[in-house]
């Protein structure tokens, strides 16, 4: 492996890794908000991705309105999703583990869907062309847009979390949901808005993925166990945890794919996923919750 | 201020409180007293709408049955609940945010400063995690949280659990000087004395009944109170 | 006599209806494509429904066997049929593996590591070419057998007849398996863990046990595919079949095995039937998984109210309440019991010590560590330091479950019962048992007679509480005094030596608290040790043979109902400074 390969592996992999620690960073805020795990945040990351071409295909919008309406998709759905099988089952006695099976029907319905009705071809579209080169290394711009966006919504997020009264709701729901009704907080609406922004988040990632790794509806059903892993490794419901692990797997991938063939690259992945399971659930950094 | 009548709880097939009726004054601290089981911190969980509850409540003449937590505390409720479930992960000055539901950012860093006034050891460790304060300071943190949405009552859930006696005369104090500001406030302790020494009025609970009330003076000086903790 | 009606019956099935469907060999391959989908829905109702684990994944079990099974036959030419005894072997395997998982994750974790385990079998086969012939997979003739094609029956006839027995087989000793107490002890896990353990059962061993048989009867499922696909494929792994399945079973019928026959007989017959949409046959599935767990989670077999009523105990060989004493145990003993949460010491030193058939009480403030303390004791936390004996002999850090066959059983402040089973079954599921999954398979005079002595214990317990008239009801139905006397049936089916109680009284009228105090003073006539922690201060006195108290997790006062009411510290802890004041008459 020359010196070369491994700078231009770290370059696709830093951009690889933003991507899995947005999706794993709404995952993550979803279960310390709502102590759930959404099986079908994978599919809003495709729903976002179907967005995009859409709005680019059909609509024959620009780049950037077509990412729009990929957040705008996403989030919607994720509104749907709340709706149907997260929000009314959150009360009930085996509530945790009914979502479990409301929001893998949901994946299952989007990802199949998708498949029938729009096909399994892949769709190539084009974000932001060109690139830059260091030498040998080559960067896509499209790959700068996704580490420098990635980068700016990593520190919107931490702002809205620190800085405005929403997002110290949300940490404090976080913290105990049973203080934060107790002061006042809206916990349901808090709930609601945070499922919501997540599944935002993911649609987002997955319009400026799209141009880079192309779109078939199966793109969020391979991409849901990689967050599994970043999100259980980095431990459950720890926000840096989740972007930590999200670079490190992403860079892992990487580089195991000059190596071996990308399927037995994933099998090993998840195959850390299992290690972890066994030997510590609370993640590597240990702040996980099991 | 508070008129609470025929209130009844449950907790699925269990019973905590039968038709339980008191009143507040603005002004005025009332405590309930009474062994544990006896449904003291689950009548204050009823005022505040975090169970589920039959009968009337109105406070200052706002019907607040029916209404989900977070409007109730809008209306003018606040609780400190009992173990003060502060929270752990962000600082005092965050903790202090959260709690003021419905105010401006001025008004809440006026009240901010206003609870750093009464609570000083709180100003100390402002920018700390709440999580690394000691219980007595947890429980002030408690209280100034629930003061910062302004509250017409304070309900306070067993705020002298674990604490030092110190700490307990120092929060005795701060009822009175709430009360004197005009606070309604409404409190649930198990310790007799505490509570005793700590209000105006008191009612007896035992197993969820309403079983004696009256001044608190009179009650302190009541045999039956210890027949009633210590079960003879 | 019944038994041999449905043995008859039975093979009258195996033989009838592949006759009768001779000429149709299409009707007949969608006959077997039910038993098999009908067995593999089986398998995760097993363990979804029976023991209340929810598995993504459990298409790796079958295409564990229908791989072990085509590869047995095709590289080793084994005989077909024969290939189906060892193919639910690697199912059997990965489900031990699973199984043991299992202890370190629940819920959620354990529906995650199933995804993904079965994610990575299905990457594995289809790129280990020289193994498995990767994504082309492994092609398998049509598996004859001689002499039955001699004799002018069909291939699908004797398949599917063969099929059929397998199923019925599978069935009979699920049902069997199920009723036995292996059943019983899935039902409590499913319920409450910790209930589960405080009664003496081996959770962990409980749960590999019903993964493991889960994976063999979905590798065997796997396996009798084979035939019907001729070429088995690393889609044979794919989360659409874990999704099947797991609708089979849901659909069916959680906790049913009728439903899951029927959830298989659906669903073979569903695609042939939606095969104009076939492209939206698995979005199709997937909106019907989210309407049943949605709207109607008992799944058909609810709509047709299959759920089995229970069933009013015979009272057979009762050993009538009045035979009931319980054998002095030894005494118990705590030393310096601590216990730290990070820098909260929740207990401080404590030691106490109960002698054999005293009723002892735990009393204390709030907060003052007594449900702790009885945590402690019996081995649901594990102590920061002291030690813990029993006759003698250190029980520090047992497992809950081993506490309890040694004879410590220990009842908990929230009740927990099986609110779905029947008050009998709830007392029942507790009374000790050796039995293993042979034996109860198997059956026979033997085990019905043990079975009978269960039941009459069982029935004995449930008296001396007094709620005999309620043995059929629904545990969940009871009034809130009588959920606690079954906890405390249940507790005592557990045989204790010592009955550790949690709070019994809380949540109790007058009248209930009464009943149960006269429960607690009638066990102790009989010899048995009673520790009690409660609030009800009424109660305790007058129970106790002699009072601990606590306050702030340390030691407080011990000693007689009498002494403890009056000394000054107890009386201060619980009201204030001494209650001294003038007119105050001490009792």
């Amino acid at each position: 492996m020359t010196w070369d390969l491994i700078l231009q592996q770290t370059v696709n992999g830093v951009a690889h890794g933003m991507s899995l620690a947005l999706i794993a960073l709404g995952l993550t805020m979803v279960f310390g908000v709502l102590h759930i795990i959404n099986f079908a945040h994978g599919e809003l990351y495709m729903i976002g991705g179907l967005g995009l071409v859409i709005g680019m295909t059909h609509f024959h919008l620009g780049y950037v309105p077509s990412l729009a309406l990929a957040i705008v998709a996403a989030g919607a759905i994720a509104w749907l999703v709340d709706g149907v099988g997260v929000r009314p089952l959150l009360d009930q006695k085996d509530g945790h583990s009914t979502v479990l099976l409301t929001t893998f029907a949901i994946s299952m319905l989007l990802n199949e869907g998708a498949l029938a009705i729009w096909g399994p071809s892949p769709v190539r579209v084009d974000g932001f062309e060109g690139l830059t080169s260091f030498g040998p290394i080559v960067v896509t711009n499209q790959r700068w847009f996704v580490i420098g966006l990635g980068l700016v919504v990593l520190i919107a997020i931490e702002f809205i979390l620190r800085r405005t009264h929403i997002g110290k709701s949300v940490r404090a729901i976080a913290s105990s949901a049973y203080a934060a009704e107790v002061v006042g907080v809206n916990v349901r609406k808090v709930r609601t808005i945070t499922f919501v922004a997540a599944g935002a988040l993911a649609g987002l990632t997955g319009g400026v993925m799209v141009p880079i790794t192309m779109f078939t509806p199966s793109i969020g059903h391979n991409i849901i166990i990689d967050a599994f892993v970043v999100v259980v490794v980095g431990g459950m419901g720890s926000a840096t945890g989740a972007v930590v692990c999200g670079l490190l797997v992403g860079l892992a991938q990487a580089y195991l794919s000059t190596l071996t063939s990308e399927q037995i690259g994933s099998a090993m992945v998840y195959g850390l996923l299992l290690i972890t399971l066994l030997v510590r659930p609370t993640g590597l950094t240990g702040r996980g919750r099991a | 201020m508070l008129e609470v009548n025929g209130l009844t709880i449950r907790y699925g097939p269990v019973r905590a409180v039968s038709d339980l009726s008191l009143v507040i004054k603005g002004g005025e601290s009332v405590a309930l007293i009474g062994a544990n089981g006896a449904g003291k911190s689950s009548v204050l969980r009823g005022i505040l709408g975090l169970a589920q509850a039959g009968g009337s409540i109105v406070l200052d003449g706002c019907k607040l049955d029916g209404l989900p937590a977070h409007r109730r505390v809008l209306s003018g409720v606040a609780l400190s609940p009992e173990g003060r479930h502060i929270f752990a992960g962000m600082t005092v000055a965050e903790n202090l945010a959260v709690g003021a539901v419905n105010v401006t950012d001025d008004e809440q860093r006026r009240l901010a400063d206003e609870m750093y006034g009464l609570f000083p050891r709180l100003f100390e460790r402002r920018e700390q995690e709440a999580g690394s304060l000691s219980g007595g300071e947890q429980q002030m943190l408690a209280i100034a949280r629930a003061l910062m949405s302004k509250p017409k009552l304070l309900m306070l859930d067993e705020p002298t659990l674990g604490l030092a006696p110190i700490i307990v005369a120092q929060i005795v104090v701060l009822i009175e000087n709430l009360t004197k500001r005009g606070l309604a406030v409404l409190l649930a302790e198990q310790n007799a004395e505490v509570a005793l020494s700590a209000s105006d009025r008191a009612y007896v609970l035992e197993t969820g009944y309403l079983k004696r009330g009256g001044a608190s003076r009179d009650l302190a000086e009541d045999p039956a109170i210890q027949a009633d903790y210590l079960g003879f | 006599m019944k038994s041999l009606l449905l043995i008859l019956l039975s093979a009258g099935v195996v033989v009838a209806v592949p006759a009768a469907m001779g000429g149709y060999p299409y009707y007949m391959g969608v006959a077997v494509y039910a038993v098999v989908l009908a067995l593999f829905g089986l398998s995760v109702n097993l363990t979804v429904g029976y023991l209340g684990y929810i598995s993504f994944g459990h298409a790796a079990f079958f295409g564990l066997g229908a791989y072990a099974s085509a590869m047995l036959t095709s590289y080793l030419g084994m005989n077909y049929w024969l290939t189906l005894l060892l193919a639910p072997l690697p199912g059997a395997l990965l489900g031990v593996l699973v199984g043991f998982a299992s202890l370190r994750v629940g819920g959620a974790y354990f529906a995650i590591a199933t995804l993904t385990a079965a994610e990575i079998l299905h990457i594995l086969v289809n790129n280990l070419m020289d193994l498995t012939r990767g994504p082309l997979g492994i092609r398998v003739p049509r598996p004859k057998i001689e002499f039955l094609a001699n004799l002018g029956i069909d291939f699908y006839q004797y398949y599917l007849g063969i099929g059929l027995l397998v199923l019925l087989l599978v069935v009979a000793g699920l049902r069997r398996l199920l009723a036995s107490p292996i059943g019983r002890s899935w039902a409590v896990i499913k319920e409450s863990a910790p209930l589960a353990e405080s009664i003496g059962i081996a959770t962990l061993r409980s749960r590999v046990l019903n993964i493991a048989l889960s994976g063999a009867i979905a590798g065997l499922a796997g396996a009798l595919f084979v035939p019907r696909t001729l070429v088995v494929t690393p889609e044979l792994f794919s989360s659409g079949l874990s999704a099947t399945g797991l609708l089979i079973a849901i659909l069916g019928g959680k906790a049913t095995l009728i439903g899951s026959i029927l959830g298989g007989v659906v669903f073979a017959a569903l695609p042939e039937a939606l095969r104009f949409i076939e492209e939206y046959r698995m979005a199709i599935f997937a909106l019907l998984l989210l309407l049943v767990v949605r709207i109607q989670p008992n799944g058909l077999a609810g709509l047709m109210s299959f759920r089995r009523r229970a069933r009013a105990p015979e009272v057979a060989t009762a050993t009538t309440s009045s035979d009931l004493m319980f054998k002095p145990g030894e005494a118990m003993e705590v030393k310096g019991l601590s216990k730290q949460f990070g820098g909260l010491k929740a207990v401080s030193a404590v030691s106490l010590r109960f002698e054999p058939g005293e009723t002892v009480g735990l009393i204390g403030p709030n907060g003052a560590g007594k449900t702790t303390s009885l945590s402690l004791i019996s081995g649901f936390l594990a102590p920061s330091a002291g030690e813990v004996s029993f006759g003698g002999k250190s029980v520090s850090g047992l497992a809950p479950h081993r506490l309890a066959r040694l004879g410590l059983v220990r009842t908990f402040q929230h009740t927990a019962i099986c609110g779905r089973l029947s008050v009998f079954d709830n007392v029942l599921a507790a009374v000790p048992n050796t039995e293993t999954v042979f034996t109860a398979i198997r059956g026979g005079q033997g085990y019905r007679e043990r079975e009978a002595r269960r039941r009459g214990l069982a029935q004995a317990y449930l008296s001396q509480v007094g709620l005999s008239e309620r043995a059929a009801d629904e545990a969940g139905s009871l009034p809130y005094g009588d959920q606690k006397l079954l906890s405390i049936a249940v507790a005592l089916a557990a045989q204790p030596k010592v009955l550790l109680l949690d709070e019994p009284a809380a949540g109790l009228n007058h009248t209930e608290a009464r009943a149960l105090a006269s429960l607690l003073k009638s066990l102790r006539e009989r010899g048995l040790t009673i520790v009690i922690v409660d609030h009800n201060l009424k109660m305790i006195m007058e129970i106790s043979d002699r009072i601990y108290v606590l306050n702030r997790g340390e030691s407080l006062a011990d000693g007689s109902p009498q002494e403890v009411r009056n000394n000054p510290a107890v009386i201060e802890a619980y009201l204030g400074t001494v209650w001294n004041k003038e007119g105050v008459v001490h009792a």
